[in-house]
């Protein structure tokens, strides 16, 4: 189970970032067998902090937001915006979650938020919320 | 040439046609302006030529409100002044920080970046910089290394300082004074009172004293005060003879916008990829480096103050003390200890390592704010009943701060934060005392930089500043002010490099005078 591989690597020394990143790519490798989990996982966020505080930065979105407390419903969030007329698979989807999260940070779209301190996509925040309550 | 003020006859008369009252960066830089010119310059030291207690104690003082520095320990009372401990951050203001902006209130100086010009320029000559140059265009190519971040430059753009090495003026200019037909200096000549004629638009003459109770007189045709912003209040105010409210204080002015920089850490910023960040860092012998400044349209639009984040690899930021725990014990041996160490040099293999751990990339880095405090009437110098060894009343400094320097704090980092994720290149965290948009607090780190500004500001209405354009006291015909006392505003980057300017051209408009 993914949530095992995560509280397996608990142990991680918290200021050093390096390691982070050298534990959650297995992790995030081997996310990627399904479309569903691209939706969970804020590609970027997971390179620079580890899982509880994605679960942790999750739950303190939904409680910011708490109309967006469903998962179905931050599912629909997330991908908003994919062509419909493209097939959705893992790799196209990541590709759409990392472009919409970059354009979040836009003063056109102007859709950062700020949860716990960090300055954030909301996509990627959303995806956090999804991973915080799917958990 | 030098006297030594506890050598003459008590009640000595003192003659000459400019009177310099502090030699520090801005009096020793004024001074050096007339050196073989026709003019008879006295420029008066309190202090002698090397770090003393007894001299130091003079500047022991109280403060309330936000927590600051001993005040005993912010300046240093010596030939050379302040310039015997500073790091030699050198940066020009923006224009934004001359312009009078509707969001700050009191902002705007009756002269702009462009009247500076042509004496940052000279004044890059007196602090051993490069070229009068801060563009990023200019030093890129120039620089081995140098990888800008790619933010958009309409949003947070790459602001530059260069690095003095640092001066010590004590060192480097007692020589050039000293040796000098016409500049006559004096030390342990503390000045203890202004007098003017009974009018009150003229100053006759100060007085100057020391511990071996000489007191002595000095007359010339202009006076010019360069004793820090905190000493040239202090003395204006305790000069109430003929002014019961101090010199220059009609408007009850003297003192007042005390600013300082706000310097703390407040946030951090994480990476995908690491990165020496090269261009934003600073080591031994590094000469420019980059900070993340915020574009004047953002400031405006987000109603904020100016201010830059420079960033530093978190591991070893997270090991340095807070500024504001810096010079705690301003007691003799503890400042005396700090000046001993100040300019040990460090040894290759120290700065080997350093460059090497510079290169080596980091996954994660502080950001560090230096920001402008808005000008506050509130936050200002007055005096204590409490007086120093020669008679002077001390000073007080209440800190006080607006709502404006949280708020500009936290947007400038969210800004930097929207930046860093636009670009894909990293991400940005907040520290906690910046999380709650309604919490006005500010946590036990919170320091300045000591940088002192602003206590006889410049305005050219008489009802809004002590000094005019030209830095002429209002309503005294022949008393100036040097130094960033006469700031109207405190910018973005460190003053010295802006006193030293600002002081040149004063000097060559006191030279006009008396052509």
């Amino acid at each position: 189970m993914i949530t095992d591989k995560i509280h397996s690597r608990r142990n991680f020394v918290r200021t050093s970032v390096v390691s982070f990143t050298s534990l959650l790519i297995p992790w995030l490798e081997s996310c990627r067998m399904n479309a569903k989990y691209e939706k969970t996982i804020p590609a970027f966020l997971a390179k620079v902090v580890d899982a509880s505080l994605i679960r942790d930065i999750g739950q303190a979105y939904v409680r910011s937001f708490p109309e967006e407390r469903d998962s179905t419903l931050l599912e629909k969030l997330i991908i908003k915006g994919y062509p419909l007329e493209e097939k959705m698979n893992s790799d196209s989807l990541r590709i759409f979650l990392e472009q919409k999260t970059k354009d979040d940070f836009s003063d056109t779209a102007g859709e950062t938020v700020i949860i716990k301190g960090w300055v954030l996509s909301r996509t990627e925040a959303r995806q956090c919320a999804l991973y915080a309550l799917v958990q | 040439m030098h006297i030594d003020a506890r050598q003459l006859d008590n009640g000595s008369l003192i003659e000459g046609d400019i009177c310099i009252v502090g030699a520090g960066a801005a009096g020793i830089s004024m001074a050096l302006q007339f050196n073989g010119a026709g003019q008879k310059v006295i420029l008066l030291e309190g202090g002698g030529f090397d770090y003393e207690e007894q001299m130091q104690d003079l500047y022991a003082g109280t403060s309330s409100g936000q927590r600051y520095f001993p005040l005993r320990s912010i300046r240093l009372h010596y030939f050379g002044g302040t310039t015997g401990h500073w790091a030699g951050f050198c940066a020009p203001f923006d224009d934004i920080d001359f312009s009078e902006r509707a969001w700050i209130p009191h902002s705007g100086w009756p002269i702009g970046k462009a009247d500076l010009d042509p004496y940052y320029a000279k004044a890059h000559e007196i602090l051993e910089l490069g070229p009068y140059e801060y563009r990023e265009e200019y030093w890129k190519p120039r620089m081995k290394g140098w990888n800008p971040l790619p933010f958009d430059r309409k949003v947070v753009w790459n602001k530059l300082w260069q690095f003095s090495p640092p001066t010590r003026f004590g060192k480097k200019y007692r020589d050039p004074i000293v040796q000098s037909k016409n500049i006559h200096l004096y030390t342990y000549a503390q000045v203890i009172n202004i007098h003017s004629d009974r009018s009150g638009k003229h100053i006759d003459s100060v007085n100057i004293k020391n511990h071996a109770g000489k007191t002595h007189t000095v007359r010339a045709k202009k006076f010019i005060l360069a004793g820090c912003a905190i000493q040239n209040a202090r003395l204006l105010l305790a000069s109430d003879h003929s002014s019961p409210k101090g010199l220059g204080n009609e408007n009850d002015l003297v003192g007042r916008y005390f600013m300082e920089h706000i310097e703390m850490k407040s946030a951090e910023f994480f990476l995908i990829k690491p990165d020496d960040l090269y261009m934003y860092m600073w080591n031994f012998g590094t000469k420019v480096r980059s900070e993340l400044a915020i574009a004047p349209d953002q400031q405006k639009k987000l109603s904020i103050l100016n201010g830059t984040s420079s960033l530093s690899p978190l591991e070893s930021a997270k090991k340095q003390k807070a500024f504001i725990d810096n010079w705690e014990d301003a007691s003799g041996n503890g400042m005396a200890k700090e000046m001993r160490e100040l300019d040990v040099p460090a040894d290759k293999d120290s700065k080997r390592k350093a460059d090497q751990a510079l290169q080596k990339g980091y996954a994660s880095f502080q950001l560090f704010t230096r920001i402008e405090q808005a000008p506050n009437p509130d936050s200002r110098i007055t005096l204590s009943s409490e007086k120093d060894e020669l008679g002077l009343r001390r000073a007080h400094l209440h800190w006080q701060f607006s709502d404006l320097e949280k708020r500009s704090i936290r947007s400038i980092h969210s800004l930097i934060g929207k930046e860093a994720g636009r670009s894909g290149f990293a991400r940005v965290r907040l520290l906690e005392y910046l999380h709650d948009e309604q919490d006005s607090s500010w946590p036990s780190f919170t320091g300045g930089g000591w940088h002192h500004m602003g206590t006889t500001r410049m305005h050219s209405d008489p009802k809004k500043g002590v000094v005019d354009a030209q830095c002429k006291v209002h309503g005294i015909d022949n008393l100036y002010i040097a130094g960033s006392s006469c700031f109207t505003t405190a910018g973005a980057p460190n003053p010295t490099l802006t006193l030293v300017a600002l002081s040149l051209r004063l000097a060559e408009h006191i030279r006009q005078q008396l052509v």
